[in-house]
Parts: C-alpha cells; structure tokens; sequence
C-alpha cells in the first residue's frame, strides 16, 4: 500500500517511521496504542503490519518513533487551541501587537504543553495503580489456591496411611477432600 | 544534576523534545524539564537552559523571539537539528 510522504519534512532513508505520511503514521500509532474497543498491538506484530506494507523497521526504531509520535500529538493538540486561543482574542477587537501576539502564543502553549503531559501523567499513574492492585489480588488468590492445594495434599496423605479405612472408603474420602463429587 | 557523561545524551533528548513540536510557538525550558522526565532525565531549569544555549551556538537549535524578557524564552529546532536527529536514527 502506497501512501503519500509526509509535506511537513524532509523524509531521509534512515528516518522512514518520522517520514511516512500523516494517515500512515496516524494509522500505525492507533495499531500500536488501540483505542475504543481496539486493543493495541505489540512492537513485533507492528514490525509484521508494516512489514506488509512495504516498510522496513526494527522494535528499537518503533519505541524511538512512538515516544516522538505521542509528543508530537501533545503539541498539535496545545498548537491548535494556542492558535484558537489567539485567533478570538484578535476576533474580540484586541489591539495587540505581533510582538504580544507571539509573546501570549508561547506563554500559552507552554502552560496547556506542561498541563496537559501533567493530566496524562496522572492518568498513566492510575492505570498503573489499578494494575498493581489487580496483581496483588490475583497474588492473593494465587496464595490462596496453593494454600488449598496444600491442605489437600497433607489430607489425602492421612487418609492414604489410616489402616482402619479400606481401599474403597479411602477412594471417597480422597473424591471428598478434592470435592470431586 | 545531569552528569557529563550523560550530557550528550542529555542533548538528544531536548533536540527530541523540540523536533516533537511542529506548531508555530517555541518552548520554553519548563515545558522542556517537564518532557525531559519522559526520556529519563530531571533537569533544573538552569541546566536546561545552559545545554540549549550550546545547541543554538552549534546552529541546532533557536532561541525565538528574543526580543522577549529572560523568563519566556522559548526555543525551536532547526534543520540542522533535524538532521542530525535524523542521522542519530532518532
């Protein structure tokens, strides 16, 4: 699949994940990362995805791309609502000159840039926070089962060594230790 | 403190930062601290500052609008920059 090359730069031969066109790369950020009910995809299978698309790359270049890529996003995001931002003020009747223009600009980017990569900051640490408490659960019931397991093991042994017990009593006790009833 | 040895690395990851931005506003050495943590490193302002100060002096980077007060000194990336990003495989 062709897809037109990027206008913003100058692609280079060893830069081919910055220089493909902005749906393709678009396109591979939402494989990789997901989103909605997509899941996203390994570092491997987005070497296959583009592979077969006519691209050749390596995992160590995608982890370089994607950490470019997701502040690449963050800025345009701050970049349009700057611009936005701006463009009303001017809209409103502010007599401002290009020099304020720049000056309000760039205060402004930067605060909703350190915002923002705060909110998403803080949005990574909650997902990491419900993921640990999610392992600690499933250590605990890990815990649990060989707890279990444990307890079954020194019963069935007793049951094995009772020489009061014939064969056929001690088959149903062990079928009750292991509730396999 | 970023140590020497680390400088240079120090350095790849400012120019990554700024290559990032593509809008028409620079950024300000703050923005770059905050997005620095991302790439494994916690740099002052100042240390900031004193390594995008030696980026501009090697042309790859720009200090803009410098008309402006010291405090909302921004910086943008340039070709040459670029470039050498791009032949770092960055």
């Amino acid at each position: 699949m062709d897809k037109p090359i990027s206008a913003e730069r100058k692609p280079r031969g060893d830069s081919s994940l910055k220089g493909l066109g902005p749906d393709h790369q678009h396109d591979l950020y939402f494989y990789m990362e997901g989103g909605g009910k997509e899941r996203g995809h390994t570092y491997k299978d987005c070497v296959s995805w583009l592979a077969l698309q006519g691209v050749e790359t390596t995992k160590s270049k995608l982890s370089k791309w994607r950490s470019w890529y997701w502040m690449r996003l963050l800025f345009q995001d701050c970049g349009e609502t700057t611009e936005a931002i701006v463009e009303d003020e001017l809209k409103g009747g502010a007599m401002i000159t290009d020099e304020q223009i720049e000056r309000k600009g760039n205060r402004t980017f930067n605060l909703l840039a350190i915002k923002t990569r705060n909110d998403k900051m803080w949005a990574r640490q909650q997902t990491l926070a419900v993921r640990k408490q999610a392992v600690t659960a499933t250590e605990r019931k890990v815990a649990l089962e060989i707890k279990k397991y444990e307890d079954q093991c020194a019963k069935t042994k007793e049951v094995e060594s009772d020489p009061e017990l014939t064969a056929d009593e001690k088959q149903e006790r062990i079928r009750q230790i292991l509730g396999t009833d | 403190m970023i140590p020497t040895e680390k400088t240079e690395l120090f350095d790849n990851a400012l120019l990554k930062i700024l290559d990032a931005n593509n809008t028409p506003w620079g950024l300000q050495a703050q923005a770059l601290c905050m997005f620095c943590r991302e790439l494994g490193f916690a740099p002052s302002a100042g240390e900031a500052v004193g390594r995008l100060e030696y980026l501009t002096a090697k042309g790859m980077a720009h200090e803009v609008a410098k008309v402006l007060g010291k405090a909302n000194r921004c910086w943008k990336i340039t070709d040459a920059g670029r470039r050498y990003m791009d032949e770092q495989g960055f």
